[in-house]
């Protein structure tokens, strides 16, 4: 049996500060010990040696002398002591000294664990919370904007990027949905990528679109958006890292702006070379008018009605082809957006042909023509097909009147290996060189003295826009053959 | 039909050019035919009527210039116009000389085209005729007798009957006589006309 008018244990801080210390004592409650007087009492047990100090001491809450046992835990009391008093002069018996060094032994083994166990958990809680700490910083300081919305869209939370991509504060965020700032032309296609992403059928998805900034001005992104599968506590949520590429978007419209306008002056500039033949080209029909006009004059003084009738209606058909050259010519000369369509390549090349007939005929050069009937219509813009086409055709005319020997022209058209379109515009002229076949299509590469270098240049950039393949070659013969092709319309489409 | 009394043929490879020509020369009662292209002009069965040639220098083919060339080879006169979208002086020239009644630079009138081509009518039918009074004139030498031929070359160089006679070794008078049936045969009135006959036909030459 154990009976003891007081304990005392003191445990050391393992990492250097202040003592627990605590005070159990067996008689009336209302005894106020401070554990630290008792302390100070008992220092001699404390320090010294338990089995050299004196074993009595003044009782320290009560009357008498007082009989001390204690007891180091751990080893060279590297976890505290402990002490147990009793006012009787036996203690401690032979009993008691064995149950308190197992009662201490257990305790301090108690202690140790429960020490180790706090030190894990605490470094555990430190590592969770540098972690978090870290994401935090990477969340707040990250130059991209993140973005976290549960499933409806419903932001939950921005990050500073991206709250000052877009002019509102965190909780401003938190009131809106993300198609709420998206612009009407994207919301749809938004939302079906995001039912996508939340039905699992993709793992994430990427795309540009406009946002509308708290200012109301617009922006253009790029989002690339996740779903964060919910663990027990925290539901599933998207997770959208958006970059902002108004810049990026700003400039390649600028250099689009630059090829466009440029594209036009080249054309103006072919165009201007052809003056005389479509002045002329404009002139068959007006010739053709003025003399069917005549004719129903002479049919009116002849009283024949029905000719004058049908000399009218000539002379509507005249007008019309005059108009319809002034509109192919108008087109070519206006600067508009490229606008795709489907367009049929035969027609546009016999188009062309109608322009440059004459200047054909004016530098004695016999034309070819093998339209193959066999070709798919391809998605394009009419009017740089049209300018490709009618460069090619005004420097194979150019380079044959350089030459003596025949002037051929041959305009094949055709369908290529892969499905697409294949156009070739082969002249006998003089050929290409090496050196000009290596340089033909860089910018400001000439050989005409009055050349300005774009227009190959552009026919290449013109038709790899296109998705096809713009090439010259040197014809075995003689002449040169200027190739390009087309991707079929389902491969662009 | 019965023969028209004259032709308009137009070369030109624009159909709706080469249409207009001809609507613009029916309404005013001319007969018109077209053709495409020099080589069916060239195919062509052609009446025998005053007829002219309306015709574009820059065809593709067989070219304008190169056309009148081979009308000339082929003895073809008909009196060419020429009808061109460019003032293109060189050629205007070569096709002048080439003997082109008119060169026209579009845009011409359309009454420039029809009074050249009625002066290209008019010049035709002056040649046809000319050329038809040569055939008379071929006609009245060949019923001449080889004497008669004889008398008649001596006649229109001057010679005298007297010399004539001594010439031929024969009398005055039947040298006379020759002449009477000469001047009968010939349908000339007067010495004068004879010898104009002479010169058109080739029998004396001015020197």
């Amino acid at each position: 049996m154990l009976r003891l008018d007081f304990a005392y244990a003191r445990l050391n801080d393992s990492i250097g500060g202040t003592p627990v210390e605590m005070v159990r004592l067996a008689g009336p409650r209302n005894l106020s010990a401070q554990p630290q007087e008792i302390g100070q009492l008992l220092n001699p047990w404390l320090t010294g040696d338990p089995r050299t100090s004196p074993l009595m001491m003044p009782n320290p809450i009560g009357k008498g002398e007082i009989s001390i046992a204690s007891f180091k835990l751990g080893l060279q009391d590297e976890v505290g002591v402990l002490l147990a008093g009793s006012q009787r002069a036996d203690f401690p018996t032979e009993t008691e000294r064995l149950l308190l060094g197992v009662a201490a032994n257990q305790a301090a083994i108690g202690l140790h664990n429960r020490r180790r166990e706090n030190t894990e958990r605490r470094r555990a809680e430190e590592a969770l919370r540098e972690s978090e700490e870290r994401w935090r910083a990477v969340f707040d300081n990250s130059a991209a904007g993140i973005a976290l919305a549960n499933p409806s869209g419903r932001f939950l939370a921005g990050n500073l990027a991206y709250q000052k991509m877009l002019g509102y504060l965190e909780k401003e965020l938190r009131e809106l949905s993300f198609l709420d700032i998206t612009h009407e032309d994207y919301r749809d296609a938004n939302s079906e990528l995001t039912t996508e992403l939340l039905e699992g059928k993709r793992q994430y998805f990427e795309m540009e679109k406009r946002y509308r900034r708290k200012d109301g001005n617009l922006i253009w992104v790029h989002v690339h958006v996740s779903l964060v599968s919910g663990k027990q506590i925290t539901p599933r949520f998207l997770l959208a890292i958006v970059d902002n590429i108004t810049e990026r978007k700003r400039a390649e419209e600028a250099l689009r702006d630059a090829q466009m306008e440029l594209a036009h002056v080249t054309r103006v500039a072919t165009l201007g070379e052809m003056t005389a033949s479509i002045a002329h080209e404009i002139n068959q029909p007006l010739g053709a008018l003025v003399n069917n006009a005549g004719a129903c004059l002479g049919w009116l003084d002849a009283e024949n009605l029905e000719e004058a009738r049908n000399s009218v209606a000539l002379m509507m058909d005249d007008a019309q082809r005059a108009s319809e050259i002034i509109t192919r010519i108008r087109a070519l000369v206006k600067k508009i957006p490229p606008q795709k369509d489907w367009l049929d390549i035969n027609q546009m090349i016999r188009e062309i042909i109608g322009l440059a007939r004459n200047e054909m005929q004016r530098n004695a050069v016999a034309l070819e023509t093998q339209l193959s009937d066999d070709v798919p219509l391809v998605f394009a813009d009419r009017i740089q097909l049209q300018q490709v086409m009618l460069n090619l055709m005004m420097n194979a005319i150019e380079a044959m009147t350089q030459a003596a020997g025949p002037r051929e022209l041959l305009i094949s058209s055709g369908a290529d290996d892969s499905k697409g379109v294949v156009v070739v515009v082969r002249d006998s002229g003089p050929g290409l060189d090496s050196k000009s076949l290596e340089r033909l299509f860089e910018p400001f590469y000439t050989t005409k003295p009055q050349g300005m270098g774009m227009g190959l240049a552009i026919c290449r950039s013109i038709v790899q826009v296109h998705g096809g393949r713009l090439w010259a070659i040197s014809n075995r013969d003689r002449g040169a053959s200027f190739h390009f092709t087309l991707p079929t319309s389902e491969e662009l489409a | 039909m019965s023969e028209p009394d004259a032709m308009v043929f137009v070369v030109d490879d624009d159909a709706q050019t080469r249409d207009s020509l001809k609507n613009l020369m029916r309404s005013v009662g001319l007969h018109v035919e077209v053709f495409a292209s020099a080589q069916d002009f060239l195919r062509s069965k052609r009446p025998d009527v005053p007829a002219c040639l309306v015709l574009d220098v820059r065809l593709r083919g067989l070219s304008g210039l190169d056309l009148q060339k081979r009308m000339a080879e082929a003895k073809i006169e008909v009196p060419i116009i020429f009808i061109t979208g460019y003032g293109d002086i060189p050629m205007t020239v070569q096709a002048m000389k080439a003997g082109a009644v008119e060169f026209l630079t579009k845009p011409f009138r359309n009454q420039e085209l029809l009074d050249a081509i009625q002066q290209a009518l008019e010049r035709d039918r002056t040649t046809r005729d000319q050329r038809a009074k040569n055939d008379e004139l071929h006609i009245r030498y060949d019923s001449l007798t080889p004497r008669e031929r004889e008398v008649m070359t001596l006649v229109v160089a001057g010679l005298l009957n007297k010399q004539i006679a001594g010439e031929l070794g024969t009398s005055e008078t039947t040298v006379k006589n020759h002449r009477h049936q000469i001047m009968e045969k010939m349908g000339a009135d007067s010495l004068a006309e004879l010898v104009k006959m002479a010169y058109k036909l080739g029998i004396v030459t001015l020197k």
